[in-house]
């Protein structure tokens, strides 16, 4: 049988045009990308059309948990359009805190006092919410520290040492005036060696001394019996009560302890420094902490009758209560008024001191009649038993102001006198100006107001711990502020090292910057939360809702 | 596209410029962050501009596609093109990473970084295929065809050997009119020196059926013809050479000397189609990335732009540059 055909036709297996036809691979090539093209369009388009998702989208993640309110509603704090003209044209672009739009949204709320204006150490406030001596370009926008989005438990206040050594590790070129920079002009760390670590607290550094107008012994009042074999017995009935627990019964020594006399502020100090609940100790009152030893009292030697003096009171208007006090004897003497209506104690006419009130013939037969028991009284009071006992003469602070007693002045110059009220601000203390000009007490407050500690924090500790020199303590004039290292034993990188604390410490606290400092308003340290008013380097007050809440909206 | 060897001179220069490109972007992302509490984010001025160059890099990585569907464009050459994708994608990636500041953000930046991280990943597992697939296809694959072909190439060696077993045990009933009595031509694979190519080769054809060997017909039809059309699928006991042997010698057992021939021809045909799978098999290794990589990259497009859009819409700054 002939073959039909040659091989040519059979050896053409593959079809010329086979690259024509799709395989396998190239099919499904086109379908994923197809389907993938589809789903993603249609998942951008969905998103885009509504506005939650579209938000939700864009979002980087939950808001902390104070701000949960403007999850939804991203315009709070960030443009939603497209208009970069209309910012464009009112920006400031030299001034974050005024010019980002971001940062004008966050001044609505958060328009707590910065940027500041005015000036202060001659160096004005240039717009920087740090620092009148900050330069302006040093800082950045809110959100360059402040990172929301990071979920509702994330802190935006906790920011990290980094930023603060941006700046702080050559302040030099920060400051508008190099010359005039009061604090190290290098610190990037707490715990270190070398010249970056952080300084000895000023008040050791420049061996201030206590600029308090009180005299106190502390060592004294924490001694048994306080040097006098003081029992709860000598303590006024009122009192022993609440200072059954410093003595071992009735004729037990008195032993005083800090928190006799020291009480946590359970809120803020009105008018005082503004401070987190327990950060800092009420000031010392006397009627509170020390008058139930130290009293104030005169006794009329007619009657036997014990008047208590008022406190805060001046030598003159001390005079007049005494005499006043009298009153009551002296009118029922003259027949003026019965006995039994005649006043106690006060003088008869508000505001006006009881000899004032007196014709000349009856002052001098007050004067006859009385003279002497006010003069007694009197003495008594000016002496080192009472006012002097704790007290200086304005302008007349002695040298070693532990000492009790107001010098041998005759009783006539000493009631023409006045006590020191406020702190010493002669220069003695080295204490600078502007630090004694923010603290309103004879005993100063804060010892460190650019820096935030609480006491309550740490009140597993024992007073003693830090403040180990107390018990020690003779002269007022000691400050007893714990050392840096102190607080290194602790707030510092955790080490092996044993500490010399009982029980001993080998670090490993917080220490980073903003465990004790602030940045905003760094320079007015007594600002923030928990004061009813806010003081400001300018000497403005506002209410504390105005300078953290912002206006109404 | 090859890197290695002599193929890798060319690539130099962009190896180099790309690396030179990364460590500077990286000196300047670290100089910004210093003094800063969290590594400068996108919208920081760093963050744009590096940002900006991974997306301006994604939208010329993803013109490589039209380039190859315009092959007549004097727009440079293919290889070009190519050696470009290869290292400004992978400069890209680290780009991008900084521009995101080490972090996801929000779930369309999220989707974007992760798809990009993923086409990126889909192009070097694809490129590192292309260095080692090629070179296994040659020594495996000897008779190398193809691909999309062989089905087609598997159904001609079907009906060879289908006319084969017919001239030797004679027509059945089951048998397809074949009009090539007395010829056959079959693909057989032959070496020349080191190389081996695959030839057409012309048999005759017994003039007459060879008696006592029916019972290949009963072979061919049970495995034989299975295998050589769908292959391992058809009839695994054939898939491997040394299973084949062993059938192939069992085989020579029943059958008289004179159909020998005929069954080193069947014993021939069945090792072309193993190779064909194993080149089927090499093939989806060197070609499966692309099922991920190019799908991933249209979408990549898609989010990159949404992403634009969102990021100059909600922006934190009017201008990036100025915080």
């Amino acid at each position: 049988m002939p073959n039909p055909t040659n091989a040519k036709p059979r050896s053409s297996r593959i079809p010329m045009d086979y690259f024509r036809h799709a395989d396998g691979w190239t099919r499904w090539k086109a379908r994923l990308t197809w389907l993938v093209t589809l789903v993603g369009v249609a998942a951008v388009a969905f998103a885009m059309a509504a506005p939650v998702t579209q938000r939700s989208m864009a979002s980087r993640g939950p808001l902390t948990a104070v701000h949960t309110a403007w999850n939804t509603d991203c315009a709070a704090c960030h443009r939603e359009d497209f208009s970069f003209s209309a910012e464009l044209k009112t920006n400031s672009f030299g001034n974050p805190c005024a010019g980002g739009a971001m940062d004008q949204r966050c001044n609505n709320c958060h328009n707590g006092g910065f940027p500041l204006e005015g000036s202060e150490g001659g160096i004005a406030w240039a717009g920087a919410f740090h620092h009148p001596n900050s330069s302006p370009g040093s800082t950045t926008s809110c959100s360059g520290c402040h990172h929301d989005h990071n979920g509702t438990t994330a802190n935006l206040t906790r920011i990290s040492d980094a930023a603060c050594a941006n700046c702080h590790n050559g302040l030099e070129s920060h400051a508008i005036n190099a010359q005039a920079l009061t604090v190290a002009p290098k610190v990037v760390n707490f715990v270190g060696n070398g010249s970056g670590s952080h300084p000895e607290f000023r008040a050791h550094k420049e061996q201030w001394t206590d600029p308090g107008s009180i005299k106190f012994n502390h060592s004294l009042h924490m001694s048994a019996g306080m040097g006098q074999n003081y029992t709860l017995k000598q303590v006024g009935s009122t009192d022993q009560q609440r200072y059954k627990n410093y003595s071992a019964g009735e004729k037990g020594l008195m032993q005083l302890d800090c928190a006799a006399c020291h009480h946590l502020d359970s809120s803020s100090t009105p008018g005082g420094a503004a401070r987190q609940a327990g950060g800092v100790f009420q000031p010392i009152a006397f009627e509170r902490d020390c008058k139930a030893c130290h009293s104030l009292g005169f006794t009329k030697e007619k009657t036997g009758e014990v008047v208590e003096a008022p406190h805060k009171v001046q030598p003159a208007e001390l005079k007049a209560f005494v005499e006043a006090s009298f009153a009551r004897e002296f009118l029922a003497d003259q027949g003026i008024v019965p006995a039994a209506s005649a006043p106690m104690s006060l003088p008869p006419l508000p505001g006006k001191p009881f000899s004032s009130t007196l014709s000349p013939p009856d002052r001098k037969a007050f004067d006859k009649a009385y003279g002497t028991q006010v003069r007694g009284a009197l003495t008594r009071l000016m002496s080192k038993a009472v006012c002097a006992e704790c007290h200086h003469l304005e302008g007349d602070r002695q040298a070693d102001n532990s000492i009790s007693g107001f010098g041998d002045k005759p009783l006539d110059q000493l009631l023409a006198s006045k006590i020191q009220t406020g702190l010493f601000k002669d220069g003695a203390s080295k204490a600078p100006a502007a630090w004694l000009g923010n603290q309103s007490s004879p005993i100063p407050l804060v010892w460190q107001p650019k820096a935030r500690f609480n006491h309550a924090t740490h009140r597993a500790w024992d007073c003693a711990t830090c403040h180990a020199q107390v018990q020690g303590s003779t002269k007022s004039a000691d400050i007893n502020l714990p050392k840096l290292e102190s607080c290194q034993s602790c707030h510092g990188p955790a080490r092996n090292e044993v500490s010399t604390l009982t029980p001993a410490i080998q670090g490993g606290a917080r220490h980073d910057c903003l465990e004790c400092h602030v940045y905003h308003q760094a320079s007015a340290g007594l600002a923030g939360l928990g004061n009813s008013a806010w003081t400001d380097p300018r000497g403005t007050t506002k209410e504390h809702g105005t300078a953290t809440r912002g206006p109404s909206r | 596209m090859l890197i290695t060897g002599e193929n890798f001179r060319p690539h130099v220069p962009w190896i180099i410029g790309c690396g030179l490109a990364a460590l500077a972007a990286a000196a300047w992302f670290l100089a910004e962050s210093i003094g800063l509490a969290a590594w400068p984010s996108g919208g920081s001025r760093v963050g744009l501009v590096l940002g900006l160059g991974a997306g301006l890099i994604c939208w010329f990585e993803f013109l490589l596609w039209p380039r190859k569907k315009m092959r007549t464009w004097r727009i440079g050459t293919v290889q070009l093109w190519l050696r470009a994708h290869i290292w400004l994608g992978l400069l890209a990636l680290p780009l991008a990473i900084m521009h995101t500041g080490f972090r996801l953000g929000g779930p369309l930046s999220a989707a974007t970084i992760i798809v990009f991280v993923l086409v990126i990943a889909s192009g070097a597992w694809g490129l590192l295929m292309q260095q080692l697939i090629p070179s296994r296809i040659l020594d495996l694959v000897p008779a190398e065809t193809i691909v999309s072909q062989i089905p087609h190439l598997s159904r001609l060696a079907a009906h060879d050997a289908a006319r084969l077993v017919s001239a030797v045990c004679g027509d059945s009933q089951d048998d397809e009119p074949d009009n090539y009595d007395n010829y056959l031509v079959i693909g057989a694979s032959r070496h020349v020196g080191a190389l081996q190519g695959r030839v057409l080769m012309t048999r005759a054809a017994p003039q007459e059926p060879i008696p006592d060997s029916l019972v290949l017909r009963s072979y061919f039809q049970n495995s034989l013809k299975p295998y050589l059309l769908s292959g391992r699928a058809g009839f695994p006991g054939l898939a491997h050479s040394r299973q084949a042997d062993e059938y192939f010698a069992e085989l020579r057992t029943h059958m008289p000397v004179a159909a020998h021939p005929a069954i080193a021809a069947l014993a021939d045909l069945c090792d072309q189609r193993r190779q064909w799978d194993r080149q089927a098999w090499l093939h989806g290794w060197l070609h499966a990335w692309l099922l991920i990589h190019l799908p991933l990259s249209v979408l990549l497009m898609i989010l990159l732009s949404a992403h634009v859009v969102w990021a100059l819409k909600y922006s934190t700054h009017p201008i990036p540059f100025i915080n």
